[in-house]
């Protein structure tokens, strides 16, 4: 007896010609014919976590593609993941509308600046977005970081900008958040999604 | 209008744990019958699908009249509970007394409905000796189909599926560990024949895999490899064009797969009669490259 291995069974157009079906008096021929009328459609079937905010709820994802290449893969449905013990199965009206979101034609797909005073906004690359935002923060850390408090002792602060960060993140991310915030001396840095 | 304020408690048993394991009820059989009926309807193994019901009838009756066989005693039954073994695996019981009367009375049943060359087939099962049916039930426990006469194999799973669901029935889901991977059933050690996404309460959106042999249904996570527990690159797979209410999932670690079936498409949908009536899919899937990792007693297949 077989207890803790499994076994796997053919089941084949020729092997159904020696099947039960046959050996009892029945005709395969028109469920065999049948198979001819149909192909297989694939899904893939992925458990993934909602970006949304800090309580993290489990989903399931099934799209459509198989990663080849020159193939685009298309998510087709989301649902939360039953099995997940944060959500079991459910999930708020943001983490229900995910399908609209992920598949919105009105992604943000590039960075864009609205100077301002103005309405519109412009696409700018994705250098001269870096150098932008490196540009102010250097030079408004330059004009108000405080190297000493009245006392004289070093504190390295930097108060006149905040980071805001993602919610869903990983504990990865968040690492690395941390170093790369804190080094420059801000103390005002959040993740969260309750914007 | 008052208002009701959540207690400490409330939230988290709404959430609460997941019911691990599912024993059959007392009209499996009988919902079996009815859905292999309302699948027989135009369907291209109509006729064949209207004889396991007939069967599927003839063994709601078998059950209803009280098969013998008491499940292991208690201190047995903690022992399992244990060391997570079976408690009601084929190799540590004898074969219940009374289960070649209930293979007989099965054949006897079914046999008038049949055709010609099947009525010969099943002549063995009221002919045949006593040690000849012993050993073909241990043949399909040990899952040698290849060894097995595939005519009579349906009638003889159908009455050890009648005894084993009768001790199934007799336990509490406390007293049945659960294996740390469980491929195979908790119960009874056998292979699942399918697996089923259930709705309503507790089980909602679960998935739970069908035992071929006690009827006892097991859960296991979606988007999960049921054979080796891989995760990733989970594919499913229908028939284009038609509905999803049966989906193969397979894995592409094993090269295996085992039928989904959604009971939210449909709420009569049964984990056996619905893997019978998708023998397409099945047949697609082979040539596919994947082998099945669940096996159906109603229907055996031959040598290639």
């Amino acid at each position: 007896m077989q207890v803790t291995r499994r076994q796997f069974f053919r089941i084949c157009a020729a092997g159904v010609g020696s099947s039960s079906l046959a050996a009892l008096g029945f005709a395969p021929g028109e469920a065999l014919a049948e198979v001819r009328a149909f192909k297989l459609a694939r899904t893939t079937e992925t458990r993934n976590t909602c970006p949304y905010c800090s309580v993290g709820c489990g989903l399931l994802m099934y799209s459509l593609g198989d990663n080849a290449k020159n193939t685009r893969g298309k998510i087709i449905h989301v649902e939360g993941d039953p099995d997940h013990p944060v959500n079991r199965g459910t999930l708020c009206p943001k983490g229900a509308g995910l399908l609209d979101f992920v598949n919105s034609p009105h992604r943000l797909q590039y960075p864009q600046y609205r100077a301002p005073g103005s309405k519109e906004w412009t696409r700018i690359s994705w250098d001269d977005a870096f150098s932008r935002i490196a540009r102010l923060m250097k030079d408004d850390r330059d004009k108000h970081f405080i190297a000493k408090n009245d006392k004289g002792e070093t504190v390295n602060r930097w108060l006149s900008t905040g980071f805001l960060a993602a919610s869903a993140s990983s504990n990865e991310t968040g690492y690395l958040t941390y170093k790369v915030v804190r080094s420059m001396g801000i103390l005002g840095f959040d993740n969260q999604a309750r914007v | 209008m008052t208002t009701t304020l959540l207690q400490p408690g409330e939230i988290e048993a709404a959430a609460g744990d997941i019911p691990e394991l599912r024993l059959p009820p007392a009209d499996l059989f009988l919902m079996r019958a009815r859905r292999l009926e309302q699948l027989s309807e135009g369907h291209a193994l109509g006729d064949y699908l209207r004889f396991v019901a007939r069967l599927a009838h003839a063994q709601q009756a078998a059950l209803d009249a009280g098969p013998a066989g008491e499940p292991p005693a208690a201190d047995r039954l903690a022992q399992c509970r244990e060391y997570q073994m079976p408690p009601l695996a084929p190799a540590g019981l004898a074969l219940p007394a009374g289960w070649r009367d209930t293979a007989r009375q099965l054949a006897q049943a079914v046999k008038s409905g049949l055709p010609a060359p099947g009525q010969t087939a099943l002549e063995p099962i009221l002919s045949g000796e006593d040690a000849w049916l012993d050993a073909q039930a241990v043949q399909l426990f040990e899952g040698h189909t290849q060894a097995l006469d595939a005519a009579i194999a349906p009638v003889i799973g159908a009455a050890l599926q009648v005894h084993w669901s009768h001790l199934a029935r007799q336990l509490h889901p406390a007293q049945v560990a659960r294996p740390e991977h469980p491929n195979l059933c908790p119960v009874c050690g056998s292979h699942p024949v399918s697996s089923m996404v259930r709705i309503g309460g507790a089980e909602n959106g679960l998935r739970y895999l069908h035992c071929t042999l006690c009827n006892s249904e097991w859960h296991v996570v979606r988007a999960k490899c049921s054979n080796c527990d891989n995760t990733r690159d989970i594919a499913c797979y229908h028939l284009e064009g038609k509905d999803r209410l049966v989906q193969a999932e397979s894995c592409p670690e094993c090269q295996t797969y085992l039928k989904v079936i959604h009971q939210e498409k449909d709420p009569q949908a049964d984990p056996v009669a619905d893997d019978l009536a998708t023998l397409t899919l099945d047949l697609l899937m082979d040539e596919a490259g994947f082998a099945r990792s669940g096996i159906n007693w109603y229907l055996i297949h031959g040598p290639a």
